[in-house]
């Protein structure tokens, strides 16, 4: 099989370019692979995580929101609380939704489980809201830390005015009583912030319940009180019990709202059922970030997998397919430069004129070609160079024939000199026969002509003749027919003369008579008719030969002339051959001078061979042709006869039958028996 | 039928090979061929009608009528005018005959009676057979070649 640079070039290059779109396309499905986990990741796993995230914050901050919430007083502050409250707990939902979206197979389970702690969580929150925002124990502590206060100190303060007046009285026993009433309203203070420090109701009713106690002390005492007060207190004890009625309905006020307790329940449900539900939540939520951690850590040890499979594979690719080219290139190179060298050597030991040298490549590909082309190229030039050897040796022989034939041409030559001016003579007494020849056929030709025109002129004569002939037949006719006519008269003539019996008798013999007469009258018309129908048909017969006569006398005239003009070409012809003789004379001449020339340019011819058989020489042929060159003389003897053979024919005559038919027309061959090609043309007479 | 009286002249006329002949005091005219106005459902034998210096006269083709061929027209064929007597009634009338030889009288003691078997003619028409030289003339009886039926038409187409 031939296997070409070409195609092995090609299997190569295809080789490693297949490799190349295999690594190109691993590399490409794992980037594919890479791109797809890395989508999900973002898609998903990161989303689960951020919304996780947030949800974690928010409940973390909703959780707060409640606590603050809890402990805010003022209904601005509440307000803002509860506001933010809302929020978060609405973030918590909105991410809830989005949780649920990019959740699947166990993830919706876990995020469906949250779902439900956190709806189990949002009623609870909004009780504590409500209850917090009922705020009843803040309330009561304001109302006791303000308007009670200020109450009880003004009641206070017109006790202390009692006790100082019962002492500035030295009423001892007054002033006993009044300072024991003033320690009981203090103890019910204490009593009082006591409830309101209680966390419990049953606290606050034992409080109460001391609280009570004092206070019916207070009232019994202001009861004693009474009938020691003088006239000019009983105003200011009368205030006293006012203002201390009035401390005693605020303090029942502050009571009701201790006992209704809202922020302190509120604060309870927060801290029990809400953080139970929220923690729950809250592991839900754990369980999902730690499942979608897991899913990241899994998809990057994924990605990281598919790149080291990836790597490997396209190394390994890259590897395989530099090994391929670098093989294929070595082997292309290897064979190419070998059969170059080779071929290169062929060439340059040419180059040096070593014809002798032969390689041995045997190969299917372009470099055999071109080896083999060498090598043939070689063989040709051998086989050349041993012929110009051969002919720059024949020439060498051929020009010393050629000298001397040479010498003979111009020996030659003056002999035909001599002939030439012999023919010469002979042609000029020839051109004054043939001028003499062509001065009669002229005269000839003008008497045919005469002749000619003489002939036409009888045939109209007799074409005349004929014509009256045909007029005076019709007259005869004309006779003929009153002959007829005058015959019929007389019949009718002799029946009338009949019919007059006796007395027409003599007119009867009358027109018998004319009659007859009538009778020979037609009978000679009709003998004339006869005769200038035969004299018409001579006559025709006469104008007939006539006119056949006068194409004959003018084909006659016509071969004259033809035989005028070959004679007037002929003394042309014969002009030309003069002229072509003293030509001749001249050439002679020339080829005697040109012979001589020839005889020296032969020697120069022989010296040129000689510097060719040297510069020949410059080729080594080897052995066998080295021995072939002393056998080169017979070669070239047994070439001179082919030489002679060639000028052989240039020097005989040319046969004169083939002259005959050439078109020339003024070869004069007059000895030559025989018809040919010319003579078909005339007619002989 | 009457006998022919010594000295009578007769204008004898050839058609086809055989000589007839009419007496000359029936003739009337010999007039060269013309050309004659045919008349439509006549008869073969009557030709038609030529005017004869004013006067209208039938012509009959003489070969029909004695039952040859119809021969074509001549430089010798005659058109005989005659004057007939016929039924007591003058006719005249045209023969058409292929020639006319002349006015001439007959042999007297040769004029036979027509023979009664082996003619090529119907025998009726013919007064007699005379000789004039060696040759025989047949002379036609002029009433009998015209019947009465077919001198009515004559007269009918004159």
């Amino acid at each position: 099989m031939r296997f070409t640079i070409k195609a092995r070039l090609a299997l190569g290059f295809g080789l490693v370019v297949l490799l190349a779109v295999v690594s190109a396309v691993v590399g490409i499905q794992s980037l594919a692979n890479i791109n797809d986990s890395l989508s999900h990741l973002v898609g998903h796993t990161v989303v689960k995580i951020r919304a996780a995230n947030r949800i974690d914050t928010a409940m973390a901050n909703a959780s707060r929101m409640e606590r603050n919430l809890i402990l805010e007083t003022t209904e601005e502050g509440m307000a803002r609380r509860a506001e933010s409250l809302k929020e978060n707990i609405a973030a918590v939902r909105a991410d809830i939704a989005r949780l649920k979206e990019v959740a699947d197979g166990e993830d919706a389970k876990l995020v469906e489980a949250f779902a439900a702690a956190w709806a189990e969580y949002e009623p609870i929150s909004d009780k504590v809201r409500d209850l917090a925002m009922a705020n009843s124990n803040n309330k009561a502590e304001a109302l006791a830390e303000g308007k009670g206060r200020q109450t009880f100190r003004s009641a206070y303060a017109r006790m202390v005015e009692l006790t100082t007046a019962f002492e500035k009285r030295g009423e001892a026993g007054g002033t006993k009583l009044a300072d024991r009433t003033r320690q009981d309203m203090l103890q019910v203070v204490v009593n009082e912030r006591n409830i309101l420090l209680q966390d419990s109701v049953a606290d606050m009713e034992q409080q109460a319940k001391a609280a009570d106690q004092y206070v019916k002390e207070v009232e019994d005492q202001i009861g004693d009180l009474g009938p020691l007060v003088a006239v000019g207190e009983r105003d200011l004890y009368n205030r006293f019990r006012g203002e201390w009625a009035d401390w005693l309905e605020i303090h029942r006020q502050v009571r009701a709202l201790s006992y209704e307790n809202t922020n302190n329940r509120a604060y309870t449900l927060s801290s029990t059922d809400g953080i139970k539900v929220r923690n729950k939540a809250q592991e839900y939520l754990k369980q999902i970030l730690a499942k979608a951690r897991v899913d990241l850590e899994n998809a990057e040890k994924q990605a990281e997998a598919d790149f080291t499979t990836a790597r490997n594979l396209m190394i390994a690719m890259l590897g395989l397919s530099a090994a391929m080219g670098i093989g294929i290139a070595l082997w292309i190179s290897i064979s190419v430069s070998r059969g170059l060298s080779l071929a290169g050597g062929l060439a340059h030991a040419v180059s040096q004129g070593d014809l002798t040298r032969d390689i041995d490549y045997r190969s299917r590909d372009e470099i055999g070609d071109l080896v083999d082309s060498l090598k043939e190229m070689v063989a040709r030039l051998r086989t050349v160079v041993t012929e110009v050897n051969s002919a720059a040796d024949n020439v060498a022989s051929g020009s010393q024939e050629l000298s001397a034939s040479s010498e003979e041409l111009s020996q030659g030559a003056t002999e035909q000199a001599s002939s030439a001016e012999e023919a010469s003579a002979s042609m000029e007494q020839m051109a004054a026969n043939i001028k003499q020849n062509a001065d009669n056929a002229s005269t000839t030709e003008k008497i045919a002509r005469q002749s000619s025109k003489d002939a036409e002129a009888s045939g109209e004569a007799v074409k005349k003749a004929v014509a009256a002939m045909q007029t005076i037949a019709e007259k005869i006719s004309i006779v003929q027919e009153i002959a007829r006519q005058t015959d019929l008269l007389a019949l009718n003539a002799a029946v009338e003369a009949a019919r007059a019996g006796e007395h027409g008798k003599g007119f009867a013999v009358v027109a018998s008579e004319v009659r007859k007469l009538a009778e020979r009258s037609q009978a000679a018309a009709a003998e004339i008719i006869t005769l200038s129908g035969e004299t018409v048909t001579v006559s025709a017969e006469a104008g007939e030969m006539l006119s056949k006569l006068v194409p004959d006398i003018r084909r006659t005239a016509e071969l004259v002339e033809e035989i005028s003009a070959a004679c007037r070409e002929q003394d042309i012809g014969a002009d030309q051959i003069n002229q072509a003789i003293q030509q001749l004379d001249k050439v002679t001449q020339q080829n005697a001078s040109a012979s001589e020339e020839m005889s020296s340019t032969s020697e120069e011819l022989a010296a040129q061979a000689e510097q060719l058989q040297q510069t020949i020489a410059f080729f080594r042929l080897g052995e066998e042709q080295a021995a072939r060159r002393p056998s080169q003389p017979a070669v070239k003897a047994s070439h001179r006869p082919i030489a002679v053979a060639h000028m052989a024919p240039k020097a005989k005559p040319v046969p004169p039958r083939k002259r005959n038919g050439s078109a020339g027309g003024v070869t004069l061959n007059l000895a030559a028996a025989g018809a040919d090609a010319h003579d078909a043309e005339f007619e002989r007479y | 039928m009457h006998a022919i009286e010594a000295g009578t002249q007769f204008v004898t006329m050839g058609v086809d090979r055989e000589v007839f002949a009419v007496e000359v005091d029936a003739v009337q005219e010999i007039l060269d061929a013309r050309e004659i106005a045919r008349l439509p459902n006549a008869p073969d034998f009557l030709l038609g009608l030529i005017d004869v210096r004013g006067h209208s006269v039938p012509v009959l083709d003489l070969r029909l009528k004695l039952g040859l061929p119809a021969a074509t027209v001549t430089e010798n064929t005659r058109i005989v005018v005659l004057d007939v007597e016929c039924g007591g009634r003058r006719l005249l009338l045209g023969l058409l005959a292929d020639r006319v030889f002349e006015v001439t009288g007959l042999d007297q003691d040769a004029v036979e009676p027509p023979p009664e078997i082996g003619t090529r003619w119907r025998s009726e028409y013919i007064r007699g057979i005379g000789r004039r030289g060696s040759d025989f003339v047949i002379v036609f009886d002029l009433a009998r070649l015209l019947t009465g039926e077919e001198a009515a038409l004559l007269r009918k187409a004159a």
